[in-house]
C-alpha cells in the first residue's frame, strides 16, 4: 500500500539522500512508501505530484521510481535509478 | 463482423506457394497491399532495427557519440528521438547503455503512435493495453516525467516485464493497475489524451515473425475485432472533451483499422484529424465503403516506410 512516510521515516530517508548528495534532486518530489506485506521491507519511490494524487485515489499495481528500500532505521538506496 | 474473403485466383494461389503464405491471406494482401511484389519480397527480410533516446536520461547528442564510439552506425529517422541501427557490431541490446535506460529498442511505427498524440507535459494521459512498457516510457519522456501517465494491462507477467522498463528508463509519473482496460470507467478519471494500441492479428509484423504468414485465421481477425470494438468504445468514454484518442493496431487487416474507427464515427461526436506520417488510409475495402476522412489515418508498410506494418488513426473528441 502506497502512504506518504511518517516524520521518523522522513528523518532517515532525508539522511540516506544527504549522504548520497541527493538532497536537492529529491526536494521537488513525490516521496511515497510501499508497504509491502510479505516482508517488512518498506519500498521508496519518487512520483510527479499528479501521480500522487491518483495513486491516492486508487491503489496502483505500482507507482513512480522506486529509488531503494527503507528497513528500520537505515536506507538502502539505488543509485543506478536515481541517475 | 466477418472477415472479408476474396475469392481464389491464380495470382494468389502462386503468390502464396511462392512466398509461403495462406492463400486467404495473399487474397486480401492484392486488395490493399501497394506494389505487393515489393512487399511480399520485403517481409521475406529482416525489420530494420530503430532506438529511441531516452532523454529523461541522456541527450541525443550524448548517446549518439557513447554508441559510435563503440562501433554502432546510427541514422536519424522523422522522429527526432528516433535513431536507425544501420550497423552493430554486437547485439543492441548488450550495451551498459541499455541497461542503464539511456535507450529503448523500439519500431519507428510506434514512436510514431505515440508522437501523434500531440503529448504535452503535466497531462493526464491513459495508455490502454501497455505491457512491456515502450509506448509508456516515451510518453512519459514527452512529458519530462509531469503530469501522470496511466499504464494498464491485465497479464502480469507483461505488466512485470513494463515495471523493468520503468525503472531502467527513471520513468516516476507512471501509475500502472492491473486491470482489463474495457473497465478504464471504473477509475473514474477523465483523460487529456488516450492511447489505443489495441491487440492485434499482429499481420504487420509478420516480418519478423515469419511463422505469422500460415498461423493465423480469419477466425482470429474476427476476434480481434470485437474486442477491439469494445476497447474503442471503453476509451472515446474516458476522453475528456477536446481531448485526444490515438488508435493503432500492427495489423494490416482493415477490418481492424479503417472499420473500427468508422464505425465510432456514427455513434460519436469525433473528428478524425490527419496523422503525419504514412499512406493514407483505405475508404473503400471490397464493398465496404468507409467515411471519406479515413483518409487521414495513415498506414505504414515495410517495404515503404522500412518499419512494421502498422494503422495509426487520431481521433479528436468533441463530445
Amino acid at each position: 500500500m502506497y502512504r506518504r512516510p511518517d516524520r521518523n521515516e522522513l528523518t532517515i530517508l532525508k539522511r540516506a539522500f544527504y549522504n548520497w548528495g541527493i538532497f536537492d534532486f529529491i526536494e521537488e518530489k513525490t516521496l511515497l512508501l510501499n508497504d509491502l506485506r510479505h516482508n517488512k521491507i518498506k519500498e521508496v519511490c519518487l512520483l510527479s505530484t499528479a501521480s500522487e494524487v491518483i495513486v491516492f485515489q486508487r491503489e496502483p499495481y505500482y507507482a513512480g521510481l522506486k529509488i531503494g528500500e527503507l528497513k528500520k532505521n537505515s536506507c538502502r538506496l539505488c543509485r543506478e535509478q536515481i541517475l | 463482423m466477418k472477415t472479408v474473403i476474396f475469392p481464389r485466383t491464380p495470382e494468389s494461389v502462386k503468390l502464396a506457394k511462392t512466398y509461403g503464405y495462406d492463400e486467404w491471406l495473399i487474397s486480401r494482401f492484392i486488395e490493399y497491399v501497394p506494389d505487393l511484389d515489393r512487399f511480399l519480397e520485403t517481409m521475406n527480410g529482416l525489420p530494420n532495427q530503430y532506438i529511441r533516446t531516452n532523454t529523461i536520461k541522456i541527450s541525443n547528442v550524448d548517446l549518439e557519440k557513447r554508441l559510435t564510439s563503440k562501433g554502432f552506425h546510427l541514422k536519424d529517422t522523422v522522429i527526432r528521438d528516433v535513431f536507425a541501427v544501420e550497423k552493430s557490431p554486437f547485439p543492441i541490446g548488450a550495451t551498459t547503455e541499455y541497461l542503464l535506460g539511456y535507450y529503448y529498442i523500439q519500431d519507428l511505427s510506434s514512436c510514431i503512435a505515440v508522437e501523434s498524440l500531440d503529448v504535452q507535459e503535466d497531462q493526464i494521459i491513459l495508455d490502454m493495453a501497455s505491457a512491456p512498457g515502450g509506448k509508456t516510457t516515451f510518453i512519459a519522456q514527452k512529458m519530462k516525467n509531469t503530469g501522470c501517465v496511466i499504464a494498464l494491462d491485465i497479464n502480469s507477467a507483461r505488466i512485470n516485464s513494463m515495471v523493468f522498463n520503468i525503472a531502467r528508463c527513471g520513468v516516476m509519473n507512471s501509475c500502472i493497475y492491473k486491470m482489463d482496460s474495457r473497465q478504464v470507467a471504473d477509475l473514474n478519471i477523465k483523460f487529456d489524451r488516450v492511447l489505443l494500441d489495441a491487440p492485434c492479428s499482429c499481420e504487420g509484423v509478420i516480418i519478423k515473425d515469419k511463422t505469422r504468414k500460415t498461423s493465423h485465421t480469419a477466425q482470429d481477425v474476427e476476434y480481434c475485432v470485437s474486442n477491439q470494438m469494445e476497447l474503442i468504445e471503453a476509451a472515446i468514454k474516458v476522453v475528456r472533451p477536446g481531448g485526444l484518442l490515438v488508435y493503432s493496431t500492427c495489423s494490416f487487416a482493415p477490418e481492424e483499422n479503417e472499420n473500427i474507427v468508422n464505425s465510432t464515427l456514427d455513434r460519436f461526436d469525433i473528428k478524425i484529424e490527419p496523422v503525419q506520417y504514412g499512406i493514407e488510409g483505405l475508404t473503400n475495402f471490397g464493398d465496404i465503403q468507409f467515411h471519406d476522412d479515413m483518409k487521414n489515418t495513415k498506414r505504414l508498410y515495410p517495404h515503404i516506410h522500412n518499419t512494421l506494418g502498422f494503422y495509426i488513426a487520431r481521433l479528436r473528441i468533441n463530445n
